[in-house]
């Protein structure tokens, strides 16, 4: 009677620190995976603010836009990708071969996975595509007659202006040394006032 | 016989006690944390609309950086200081940027003796955004 009593103490204590255990673990990795998702939601506005600093008027063609007011495209995509790669650096805290200087939850490089610039003529419906080759950082360039609303981008958003879409890849910190794998992907258009 | 049966029982409820005390403390602990981190990931998403704000207008004008500073504070940051942030305009093209420090209030746990105390105490944070002038 009194062994059986002590064995349901044990057993009853196993079981609680079982309990607590599974809870607590639970609870870190919901820490961890909301963590992450806010870490990517910040990666998120740092890439689209390295976009949105390459629509600018130093990267854009002033010479076609005084000819055709209507027609604002990029004048060249090595230029543009030279400052998408500086304001990446900047907004994401990276030094020169991506590593992050800052940040404290990513490890390793950022890789530049997808780089592609749509210049669209307006007047025409036309689209120039210029697609980096993320190893040899050299761009192909593809053309489009007429593809205006038609074509979409990688992310499935029609191309109606010009535009860039970039995908970048980082490692991120979770839990317990674990890391997470992330793309991080968007498209900006270039809309005329 | 009696006697040690309460004892058992008094040894149960003691885990039991320890273990909720323990679940309770942990419980707390995350929700602390998620909310902080929910704080700093509400002020980067302020951050990137006063980017945008200094894209069209080519700088940050007082009345934004006064409302800037009231959306952080509402957050619950303090200290809030965007020195460095482009504050008089600048021509179509060239470079902005935002740059706001201040200090998170975050809750740390201490347990002295038998009573859990919470003690508030403040983190720093610079959260820094570069783009280009559109105005």
């Amino acid at each position: 009677m009194n062994l059986k009593k002590k064995d349901g103490s044990v057993i009853s204590g196993i079981m609680v620190l079982i309990f607590m255990f599974a809870f607590a673990i639970m609870a870190i990795f919901l820490i961890a995976k909301y963590r992450v998702f806010i870490e990517g939601q910040i990666l998120h506005n740092e890439l689209v603010s390295s976009n949105l600093a390459t629509l600018g008027s130093k990267d854009l063609d002033l010479d076609l836009m005084s000819q055709y007011p209507n027609v604002v495209q990029l004048k060249d995509p090595n230029l543009t990708f030279e400052s998408f790669q500086k304001y990446l650096k900047y907004n994401v805290g990276l030094d020169d071969s991506l590593m992050p200087i800052k940040n404290k939850f990513i490890r390793g490089k950022v890789i530049i996975k997808e780089f592609q610039i749509y210049n669209v003529n307006s007047n025409t419906g036309d689209v120039t595509e210029y697609d980096l080759n993320p190893t040899t950082l050299s761009f192909t360039q593809i053309e489009h007659s007429g593809e205006k609303g038609n074509l979409k981008t990688p992310n499935g958003n029609v191309v109606n202006s010009t535009t860039i879409h970039s995908t970048i890849n980082v490692t991120l910190d979770t839990v317990f040394g674990h890391k997470q794998s992330t793309d991080i992907t968007d498209d900006n258009s270039i809309l005329k006032k | 016989m009696k006697l040690k049966k309460k004892e058992g029982n008094v040894v149960d409820y003691v885990i039991y006690i320890f273990g909720i005390l323990a679940l309770c403390i942990f419980f707390a602990f995350s929700v602390e944390a998620i909310k902080e981190m929910s704080k700093y990931g509400s002020a980067n998403l302020v951050a990137r609309n006063y980017i945008i704000k200094i894209e069209s207008h080519g700088y940050l004008s007082a009345e934004n950086a006064q409302k800037l500073e009231e959306s952080l504070e509402d957050l619950g940051f303090t200290n809030i200081t965007l020195s460095g942030t482009t504050m008089t305009e600048v021509n179509n093209g060239d470079d902005i940027k935002l740059i706001i420090n201040c200090d998170q209030p975050i809750k740390k746990f201490k347990l002295n003796g038998f009573n859990l105390e919470f003690q508030k105490a403040y983190q720093s944070e610079t959260i820094s955004l570069y783009s280009t002038a559109k105005n």
